[in-house]
């Protein structure tokens, strides 16, 4: 296993798990010194009853919850955030739990900043750092939950903003809160993890730790998607799955190179389609592209995915081929989800403006003949068979020349 | 929803689970007590703690508790439910009132509930290792055979437990707490 | 994949790695709006020069060391760590640097705490629940491949006096930040790389087969065990090898990351009552036991020992060797690999009780001792987390075999029904 020159990593948040995760928050609490929380959520929890399990859980703690808020809308609204703020503060709350996936979260994290900083800081308006320290962050996720809420970012009126500071102190898993997601909720944030667990395996500054967690986040997605997609009431798979993303939201922190997800992000905001439907159609060409350029051969990854018996059946050089079917394989069982997207119609202007917009991004290290080409193959749902031109590719060794392969 | 109609909650309590918990606490202390008396491996594993230990265990935040400990003649005594003012050398505590559940209806042996970070140990961990040995045979006298195997690691075996001491021992033992002497 | 009922995980420690990473220290330092560090370590780590290289590496920043605190003793104590707060506070420090193995980074943890909450000593923060608070920066440099305390949440600390060892555990006492410099370990024996980087293997291994196993521990662990069987004898017989050297420093992190959260069983149980009662070698006394924690626990662990055999000897043996033999095969693939350390090593490594030899050649652990050794193990936290019991008898009946050099016979080993994993 090759050790990269140099790396860092960093999994900030600690995770819980299992039976009666709820009912340990309280004490996780206390040792952060809160026990007022404010709990953000959105009606959907409330509609199966989530908040009556938290508090439930919560009996005989001794911990009183500040207040439920479920009233957000689905993209960070600034006005929002600021009169949460207001909430935090009238309660004289000291904690926050974000319960559900990324819409909740991403309010939880604003309402953070706001809080911890009175109000003083303009986030929305001004370029301006984080500044910490933010109040005890506590995020129960939920089967919608696709890793993003583990992460060290927040998106906010189309900015994003970046710091250690935001990741979540603590991952609650409890198979209470996931197995009340839908089959459609399944497949969406898995796939979305999954695009996020394989580009960090792949990625240029893949080392041991990175690939450890992506490993075991394959793993549980692959053994587990199916059935549970099936049966999204089947507990142990959820917890699973959930596990999966948040380990997902882990690695994407920490990886270099996001192609599948900028792409397949600008893609969604550009149509209004899907995400999680273009990032699992997308995925397969990221990966035949890296293989076409040498950068991936597929053996570790087809062990998590595909199991010890079918890496030692297949043929040392067919493990990057292999590892890309069982991906598209994957995709066709779940029968919400296609190989590509070419139902939601996307002129190839649109493809090329994406392709353009990414390329420029510093979180992707292709260019943008090379996102064209991954963008039409999976638009197409055909495999990309050659690379662009020479002065089309982008090499590791070009990305690191260019400054793209930081170390520290 | 409106942000301002967001109201405090105060979550309740559970009081069957917590007078369950402290039912399970005193009988467990009474038997522990009893089995001093009448089981040597017990007697030995008191005997070779120090001569001021008592220890509490019990239920964070604020739930039952035993509270048990050596007199000046080295006799166990149950000092009863309440840790508030007395001085106790071995503090252990499960973190909730479900993880007690799951510990005292059996569905996590001692050793899972701890591989599973369900305790908290304020003390002299082998004390605290001893504490685990005495409920483990308690736990052999108290339950039949089906159930205590859930609870422990290893059932003893004929040659180390013999039917007539688990037999005898529990019969005694039980008299013991019944009757509170 | 393995889903236990229920887990915890905590490894919130940054890891920076790679060959020239101490000339980061005074980036991370500014990130806390630290400049005026503390380094603690003891004797042997600065006779090798180590600590000039941090301090060589500081220099010219913006960062100034205030204090060098270069003598902490194997076996620290709460006084010292009372000492070495007060100079902390007299020269206004605002970090700590701990560098070395497992000494130096407790002391450094017990000053943090105190040093952080104030105070003047140390047992005042005796018990769980003490520590809630985030401390002061501290940077952890391991010099070995290794104990993993560098991710650690323990702080091991003695009491001279009570003649006890005081644990001190909150996740606030993690480093936040553990660098992984190749050039730390580079001048590191062999006949210390081995039971080291050993050391780490047994962390990983019983992190993998014990009750708290969880799938991030077994994900960390399985790395771990890769990286340090694929480069151990390599570094052992080619010291030099800076990229070896990393791969170990790597693999001993995850290690340590795995047993943190999962911890550890027989071997440790028995292993931390070996070096208590006869000051055997920590690392030395892992590497010996673990064949034999292995075979001990081999009735409920059957198809997790079997499992280890794909990282420990390579894809090639595993799929030649068949399903029902693998986990004998990882036994015996240990047992090879204490043997060519104890070669690499010109005999240096010891393969069982009776060869751990002190400086002048003295047996350090007499057979006379084993009962002793047994009782004391009795008394240790780690048999907890064994998926089956261990009385005094099975005890002894380890260390009889484990003396001899002879393995266990597991006919013998009396057999709890219950399966955990």
């Amino acid at each position: 296993m090759r050790v990269p020159d140099c790396y860092e990593y960093y999994l900030k948040p600690k995770v819980i798990s299992g039976k009666k995760a709820l009912d340990h928050i309280a004490f996780e609490l206390g040792g952060m010194n809160a026990k007022k929380p404010i709990i953000i959520t959105s009606k959907k929890h409330i509609r199966t009853k989530l908040d009556k399990k938290i508090i439930t859980a919560f009996k005989d703690s001794g911990l009183t919850i500040g207040a439920i808020y479920d009233g957000g809308p689905e993209y960070l609204d600034p006005n929002l955030a600021y009169r949460l703020n207001h909430l935090f503060r009238w309660h004289n709350c000291d904690s926050i739990i974000a319960l559900g996936g990324k819409s909740v979260t991403e309010y939880a994290k604003a309402l953070n900043i706001f809080a911890a900083n009175n109000g003083k800081i303009d986030i929305f308006t001004k370029d301006t750092d984080i500044i910490a320290p933010l109040y005890p962050f506590i995020i129960v996720p939920t089967m919608d939950s696709d890793g993003y809420e583990s992460t060290n970012s927040v998106s906010t009126g189309g900015r994003r903003f970046k710091s250690e500071s935001l990741y979540p102190d603590l991952i609650v898993i409890d198979s209470r809160t996931t197995s009340t997601g839908t089959t459609q909720d399944a497949i969406a944030s898995s796939l979305i993890a999954l695009a996020h667990s394989v580009e960090a395996y792949i990625s240029n500054n893949s080392n041991p730790m990175m690939k450890s967690f992506a490993h075991a986040s394959i793993q549980y997605i692959f053994e587990n998607i199916v059935k549970v997609a099936q049966n999204p009431r089947d507990k142990k798979g959820g917890i699973a799955l959930v596990n999966a993303a948040a380990l997902a939201g882990s690695v994407f922190s920490n990886s270099s190179s996001h192609p599948a997800h900028i792409l397949g992000t600008i893609l969604s905001k550009k149509t209004g389609n899907y995400a999680a439907i273009i990032m699992g159609a997308i995925l397969p060409c990221v990966m035949e592209l890296h293989m076409l350029k040498g950068e991936f051969d597929g053996e570790d990854f087809l062990l998590a995915a595909g199991g010890f018996d079918m890496m030692a059946a297949t043929p040392v050089e067919s493990h990057g081929l292999k590892s890309v079917e069982i991906v598209r394989t994957l995709t066709e069982k779940l029968h919400a989800a296609t190989q590509n997207f070419s139902a939601y119609k996307i002129s190839e202007y649109i493809l090329r403006e994406t392709a353009s917009e990414a390329a420029s991004s510093p979180d992707v290290h292709f260019t943008e003949a090379e996102c064209l080409l991954v963008l039409k193959n999976s638009y197409n749902g055909t495999q990309i068979k050659k690379l662009p031109a020479a002065e089309e590719i982008i090499t590791r060794e070009k990305v690191s020349a260019k400054g793209g392969r930081k170390c520290v | 929803m409106r942000v301002t109609q967001c109201n405090e909650i105060i979550p309740g309590r559970k009081i069957f689970k917590r007078i369950y918990i402290a039912i399970m606490l005193f009988v467990v202390g009474r038997a522990i007590r009893a089995a001093a008396v009448h089981d040597k491996i017990v007697k030995k594993e008191f005997a070779d703690l120090p001569d001021d230990f008592a220890f509490s265990l019990g239920v964070l935040p604020n739930g039952p508790h035993l509270v048990m400990g050596k007199d000046k003649k080295g006799k166990i005594k149950f000092l009863g439910m309440n840790p508030v003012g007395k001085r106790t050398t071995l503090k252990m505590a499960i973190k909730n009132i479900e993880a007690a559940i799951l510990v005292f209806t059996f569905q996590e042996s001692t050793a899972v509930a701890f591989a599973h970070d369900r305790f908290v140990v304020d003390g002299d961990l082998s004390d605290a290792l001893a504490v685990v040995r005495i409920l483990d045979i308690v736990e052999v006298y108290l339950l039949p055979k089906f159930i205590a195997a859930m609870a422990v690691k290893r059932y003893p075996e004929h040659s180390e437990m013999s039917l007539a001491r688990k037999y005898i021992g529990r019969i005694l033992i039980y008299a013991r707490v019944v009757l509170g002497f | 994949m393995f889903i236990p009922d229920y887990y915890e995980f905590c490894a919130r420690v940054k890891t920076v790695s790679g060959h020239t990473v101490l000339e980061k220290i005074p980036s991370y330092l500014e990130k806390f709006n630290a400049k005026r560090p503390m380094i603690i370590s003891d004797k042997g780590v600065s006779d090798a020069g180590l600590i000039k290289l941090v301090t060589g590496a500081i220099e010219g920043s913006n960062v100034n060391v205030q204090s060098i605190i270069d003598n902490v003793p194997a076996d620290s104590d709460y006084k010292i760590v009372n000492k070495i707060t007060k100079e902390y506070r007299q020269k206004n420090c605002d970090a700590i640097i701990a560098v070395g193995g497992g000494s130096p980074m407790d002391t450094a943890k017990g000053v943090n705490i105190l040093a952080s909450l104030g105070g003047n000593n140390l047992l005042d923060y005796k018990g769980a629940g003490a520590v809630k608070k985030k401390l002061k920066p501290l940077i952890a440099i391991p010099t070995t491949a290794g104990t993993g305390s560098e991710v650690t949440l323990v702080a091991v600390i003695a009491d001279h006096e009570k003649q006890v060892k005081m644990s001190f555990t909150s996740d606030f006492l993690l480093p936040d930040v553990a660098i992984l410099d190749s050039r730390m370990t580079k001048t590191l024996p062999p006949f210390i790389t081995a039971p080291t980087a050993m050391d780490a293997m047994t962390h990983a291994i019983e992190a993998y087969t014990c009750l708290a196993k969880n799938p991030l521990s077994d994900a960390t662990a399985l790395t771990a065990i890769r990286l340090i069987s694929e480069n151990i004898l390599n570094v052992v017989k080619n010291p030099d090898d800076l990229e070896g050297r990393l791969a170990l420093a790597n693999g001993a992190i995850l290690a340590g990351m795995a047993f943190s959260n999962s911890m550890v069983g027989v071997i440790h149980n028995l292993g931390h009552a070996t070096g208590g009662v006869c000051g055997a070698p920590h690392g030395v006394c892992m590497s010996l036991l673990l064949p034999y924690g292995l075979e001990y626990n081999f009735h409920k662990t059957t198809h997790l020992t079997a499992e280890l055999l794909l990282p420990l000897a390579g894809v090639d043996v595993y799929a030649l060797t068949k399903p029902e033999d693998r986990a004998e095969k990882t036994i015996a693939f240990i047992r090879k690999l204490n043997q060519d350390l104890h070669t690499a090593t010109g005999g240096r490594h010891a393969r069982f009780l009776k060869e751990i030899l002190d400086r002048d050649g003295n047996m350090m652990v007499p057979r006379e001792k084993l009962p002793d050794i047994a009782r004391t193990a009795m008394g240790d936290g780690a048999k907890v987390y064994n998926p089956e019991e261990l009385d005094y008898d099975d005890n002894m009946m380890v260390l009889e075999h484990a003396w001899e050099g002879t393995p266990l016979d597991r006919e013998k080993v009396k057999k709890g029904k219950k399966k955990y994993i």
